[in-house]
């Protein structure tokens, strides 16, 4: 059975640093690369990132589930129509679609009704 | 000097000097900058600074020592040179490598017949290397910690070489002779390092006196002709070119950080900073438009 990290943190740049720590060794218990991890550590900290930007918080949540080769990491609640748009557009640009595009395997957003969604993005180790 | 000897007058021999004669100079002025030869070659050179050593060392000369220091401050003032452009005081790099310049002079061996350039040369680069290491960390780091990432550099890229591919933590952390989670505190730690400049060296303990920029160079025509330009949204053209270049590589080109490191020449954690630090560039840029 997946054994599941349930991480809540301020909506605040200033945490971003324990979430790598603790990212970090998830991602050693995944034997995942160096390349993977800053993958994961990228995705991570551009959709927190972005979403305080857009005003979300005051707390988000970060649930990691560990596979046998695979992370799956669901974050959220997220609120905002213009996140959702950003993840999914693939409009020409550099934009957040394309870093989940590259840095991860598969990414959706999740949520029982429109006013609340979560991100769902999930890592293979040995996938690149 | 014994009757019917000749001698040459830089002969830094210890009869030479036992004699009290000086190569080119006067005793009354050894001690002088201006005592030494105009304009002396290569081997004149050489033998001054042997005897100007051998009277320090042997004879405890201290103003041989202010001399020499005296004579290599143009080294000192060469080699800050090269790192003056990377947010230091030419003046503090100067101050630093001259005390890397005096270690040297303290600590050289006669008997090792090296040149005193060939020995002083890494002790001064070393020195003003140390104070950028001490300069760099943007919050207190422990020294043991600096250290340690100091060493994953050469560990990570030794191997991604090994291997090639990427290592996973627990392989660098063997390597290292380090836990797991002291590699993953060291690594979250260079975070904190400022050497993400474009100005520092490639390599995270600065072997290498090639600047990114000057490294990166040399790839700016094939950034420039890249052809999807038109996928650039607005704040991506406000990066620098060579932080383009890099998110190009990453984000248009498919590569992995790794894989960037060995293309660029530069360590996967540099490559690792480098994006993060121009994806938070982007997002300073461009606000809420883009990212």
């Amino acid at each position: 059975m997946a054994d599941t990290i349930r991480l809540e943190v301020a909506a605040a740049p200033s945490v971003l640093p324990l979430v790598r720590m603790i990212i970090g060794g998830v991602g050693a218990r995944l034997d995942f690369s160096l390349d993977e991890l800053a993958d994961v550590n990228l995705a991570v900290e551009e959709l927190l990132c972005a979403a305080q930007g857009l005003g979300e918080g005051p707390r988000h949540g970060l649930d990691m589930q560990i596979g046998d080769d695979t992370l799956t990491v669901a974050a959220g609640p997220f609120r905002s129509p213009e996140l959702r748009e950003r993840l999914t557009s693939a409009a020409d640009g550099f934009g957040l679609s394309m870093v989940f595009a590259r840095v991860v395997q598969s990414v959706e957003i999740c949520g029982t009704d429109d006013d609340c969604y979560s991100v769902v993005f999930s890592k293979r180790r040995g996938a690149e | 000097m014994r009757d019917g000897q000749t001698m040459d007058p830089l002969d830094p021999s210890p009869s030479a000097i036992d004699a009290g004669d000086e190569p080119g100079v006067d005793e009354a002025d050894s001690t002088s900058p201006t005592a030494r030869p105009v304009a002396p070659g290569k081997d004149e050179s050489e033998k001054l600074d042997q005897y100007l050593l051998r009277r320090y060392h042997l004879h405890g000369d201290r103003k041989a020592r202010d001399q020499l220091i005296t004579m290599y401050l143009p080294l000192v003032r060469s080699l800050a040179r090269r790192y003056a452009s990377r947010g230091e005081q030419f003046d503090d790099l100067v101050q630093v490598g001259s005390i890397g310049l005096i270690k040297a002079i303290d600590r050289f061996d006669l008997s090792r017949g090296v040149e005193l350039t060939t020995y002083a040369t890494p002790n001064i680069i070393g020195e003003i290397k140390r104070y950028f290491r001490d300069k760099g960390w943007s919050v207190r780091v422990p020294r043991g910690l600096q250290e340690l990432n100091i060493r994953l550099n050469k560990v990570i890229d030794e191997l991604v070489a090994k291997l090639q591919r990427s290592p996973t933590i627990n392989e660098i952390a063997s390597a290292a002779g380090a836990t797991p989670e002291e590699v993953l505190e060291a690594l979250e730690t260079s975070q904190a390092y400022n050497s993400v400049s474009l100005q520092s060296a490639p390599n995270g303990d600065d072997d290498d006196e090639t600047g990114l920029i000057e490294y990166m160079g040399s790839n700016e025509e094939a950034y420039d002709t890249m052809e999807d330009r038109t996928a650039l949204a607005p704040g991506f053209a406000k990066l620098e070119p060579r932080e383009r270049y890099i998110l190009h590589l990453r984000f248009f080109e498919g590569l992995t950080q790794s894989q960037i490191a060995g293309r660029v020449g530069i360590s996967q954690m540099h490559v690792s900073r480098l994006i993060r630090r121009a994806l938070e560039k982007l997002r300073e840029n461009i606000g809420e438009d883009a990212v």
